[in-house]
């Protein structure tokens, strides 16, 4: 016997439907790599300032690592990483190009 | 110029005897072969350093004639005839271009800089200054304690000194490590899929990761630690023979013993992929023999403190490392609470360096720069799924890195320690940059950003390039040490500051400094007429000074400078 998926189903009481595991396990897996990116933003939430939380690296990063383990594949997941990309390099180059450029000045 | 011929000779002779060592353990495999080839190297010229240190011959003139002879005796033997041939990799003019001016520029940076770090003037190097003064190892290493800690770093700085005389090109060293993360870099990222092109881009992230870059020309041992490591990772996930795995180990431990602090991550990855075929090298044999020489070269030091003060790993006890304050710098045994604070203050602002400019030492910074943090984590997370081998080196990084975390105190520098990492993140830049365009723009100008912040390290003072650049070659030094005497003039240190004290030899090592440990003044007085010295460098509060002073026949001059009166 097989279900219309073509996987084979175990009558109840003798077996178990591998089809439903399968899903189930792919839901297990989902939920545990979901886990260290919430723990962590739950974490940044709490450890870091409201006001400075938009520039926080480690808050953005757990943020994008939700959004690519439930975002399919595609030109809008693309987009999304190179926004990601580009407001962590802003945020890096905010600081750290008047630092350089400031302390090249003095170096000479 | 007989020191320049020297120096020539003598790195030719070591290349091409490599190459000969290499043919009878490589593995065919191009990029983990230029690995091995690079720590055979530094194996060779640790070998013959310390040697020659043992027995006396540590000057350019026997080091010269050594390397000469040789070289000769290679050349006879056809070394030169089974050199592989070199060929322009296929690359993208652009990533040549960037990769040729990086190169330009590290060789000006080794020119123009000197060291500066007050952790290399106080303890790396005063030992180099020791060895080239007497060309031989004389049992002084300097005043502060932690000059005890293994050497084999310095080992290849001093090399690069000994046939000029001089530290000119003392930044070499580190910029050979650089060249080995970097070759180290490309295998990793072959391995994980990239094709050569994609594999050339991450080694040039790599190349311009800040904290590996800065410390390249600092006379740091952080960041060839962290070459040492990415080496490592390239034999575990080669499925090498065991005993090449034991050589890259024991040349780290020799580097820096906090190399023990990533082995729990290389040996969850050497066991994740245990199920992989292994690599079966020519000869068995000489494997057994380079991971002995390895393994020697490492354990040197051990032995060393075993024999001098009872304990392999002095000065750390029982109670850690502990400085003159009785503070301790490093603690004995890892903690979770270490573990927390470290990476709390990691994911704080270090990440993306909102405090300050790039340091060698990473001072209040991650040191992994643009490439890595921004654009290399996000493209980390976005490819954990689809590719097994990003997953596999992830899992062992990051257990790396909770093992340094768990064992190091949450001070401004601990992210030195870890300056392996940035590799991962930039491999995975590298990979996406290779299949999207937005991100190629995004990556480069991240490499943009990288290059801006390694052009020199903030713990130059100000002014420091336009001092360097106006100064001689000859007597070059980052900062003068007020008080100093005149270059050829030795100085007595009774019970000197341990601050700059590489310092006190002069960049042309011309300046003998003689330790005094005496009670009284009389003590002192013959120490000094044995030693035909006049300059003392030491501190009103030593005894022997106290009483000269006293006396009369010692006079002080510039801080922390004395003279002995001249009647």
């Amino acid at each position: 016997m097989s279900a219309p998926g073509g996987s084979p189903v175990k009558l109840p009481g003798v077996g178990y439907n591998s089809r439903m595991d399968d899903i189930s396990r792919r839901r297990l897996r989902l939920f545990a790599a979901l886990v260290p990116p919430l723990l962590l933003l739950g974490w940044r939430l709490l450890a870091c300032p409201p006001e400075r939380l938009w520039r926080d690296g480690a808050a953005i990063l757990s943020l994008y690592a939700l959004f690519v383990i439930v975002a399919p594949e595609g030109r809008a997941r693309h987009g999304v990483t190179v926004a990601v990309m580009l407001l962590l390099m802003g945020i890096y180059g905010s600081v750290q190009v008047p630092l350089a450029l400031d302390f090249l000045k003095q170096a000479w | 110029m007989t020191g320049l011929l020297g120096m020539a000779a003598a790195n030719a002779a070591t290349l091409l005897a490599a190459n000969e060592l290499l043919r009878r353990i490589r593995t065919d495999v191009a990029a983990v072969d230029f690995v091995l080839f690079l720590l055979l190297r530094f194996t060779l010229i640790s070998l013959v350093t310390l040697l020659a240190l043992g027995t006396g011959f540590f000057t350019s003139g026997a080091m010269g004639l050594l390397g000469a002879v040789g070289l000769a005796a290679l050349l006879a033997a056809g070394a030169h005839r089974r050199l592989p041939r070199l060929c322009l990799p296929d690359v993208h003019p652009l990533l040549l271009a960037a990769a040729a001016l990086l190169a330009l520029r590290l060789l000006l940076q080794v020119w123009i800089f000197a060291p500066v770090i007050p952790d290399v003037l106080a303890y790396h190097l005063p030992k180099v200054g020791e060895w080239i003064v007497h060309g031989r190892m004389t049992g002084e290493l300097g005043p502060d304690l932690r000059a005890n800690f293994p050497a084999g770093f310095e080992l290849l700085e001093a090399w690069w000194c000994v046939f000029l005389h001089h530290d000119v090109l003392i930044e070499m060293a580190g910029v050979e490590f650089l060249v080995l993360a970097t070759a180290a870099a490309y295998a990793l990222a072959r391995w994980v899929d990239l094709d050569e092109k994609a594999a050339a881009f991450a080694a040039l992230l790599v190349a311009l990761t800040p904290g590996l870059h800065l410390q390249a020309t600092a006379c740091l041992n952080d960041a060839p630690m962290a070459a040492l490591t990415l080496s490592t990772v390239v034999l575990i996930v080669q499925r090498v023979h065991p005993g090449l795995l034991l050589f890259a180990a024991g040349l780290a431990m020799g580097v820096k013993p906090t190399y023990a602090y990533l082995v729990p991550g290389l040996a969850l990855l050497a066991w994740l992929l245990r199920k992989e075929a292994r690599l079966a090298p020519p000869s068995p044999r000489m494997v057994a023999v380079v991971a002995a020489a390895g393994l020697a070269v490492g354990g040197f030091w051990y032995a060393r403190n075993l024999v001098v003060h009872g304990n392999p790993v002095y000065p750390m006890t029982s109670q850690g490392i502990v400085d003159g304050n009785g503070q301790i710098t490093l603690p004995p045994h890892p903690g979770l609470d270490h573990l927390r604070g470290n990476f709390e203050k990691f994911a704080d602002r270090r990440l993306l360096e909102q405090v300050s400019e790039p340091s060698a030492l990473t001072q209040f910074g991650s040191g992994w720069g643009a490439a890595a943090a921004c654009c290399g984590l996000a493209a980390l997370l976005a490819q954990l799924r689809e590719s097994r081998r990003l997953r596999l080196l992830s899992i062992a990084f990051v257990v790396s890195m909770a093992g340094v975390f768990a064992s190091v105190l949450p001070d401004p520098w601990f992210l030195r320690f870890v300056l392996f990492a940035p590799a991962l993140p930039a491999i995975a830049a590298a990979r996406m940059a290779a299949a999207q365009r937005g991100v190629r723009w995004v990556a480069w100008a991240c490499a943009g950003l990288c290059f801006l912040g390694t052009m020199i390290s903030s713990e130059m003072p100000v002014g420091a390039l336009s001092d360097l650049t106006r100064q001689s070659w000859r007597t070059r030094v980052a900062f003068p040490l007020a008080g100093l005497p005149d270059l050829g003039r030795p100085v007595a240190s009774v019970e000197g500051s341990r601050a700059n004290f590489y310092l006190l030899y002069g960049p042309d090592f011309s300046r003998r400094v003689a330790f005094i440990r005496v009670g009284t003044a009389g003590e002192l007085l013959e120490r000094l007429r044995q030693e035909s010295i006049r300059d003392l460098y030491s501190t009103r509060k030593a005894q022997g000074i106290q009483e000269a002073m006293q006396q009369g026949w010692v006079r002080r001059t510039i801080g922390l400078f004395f003279e002995v009166s001249p009647d």
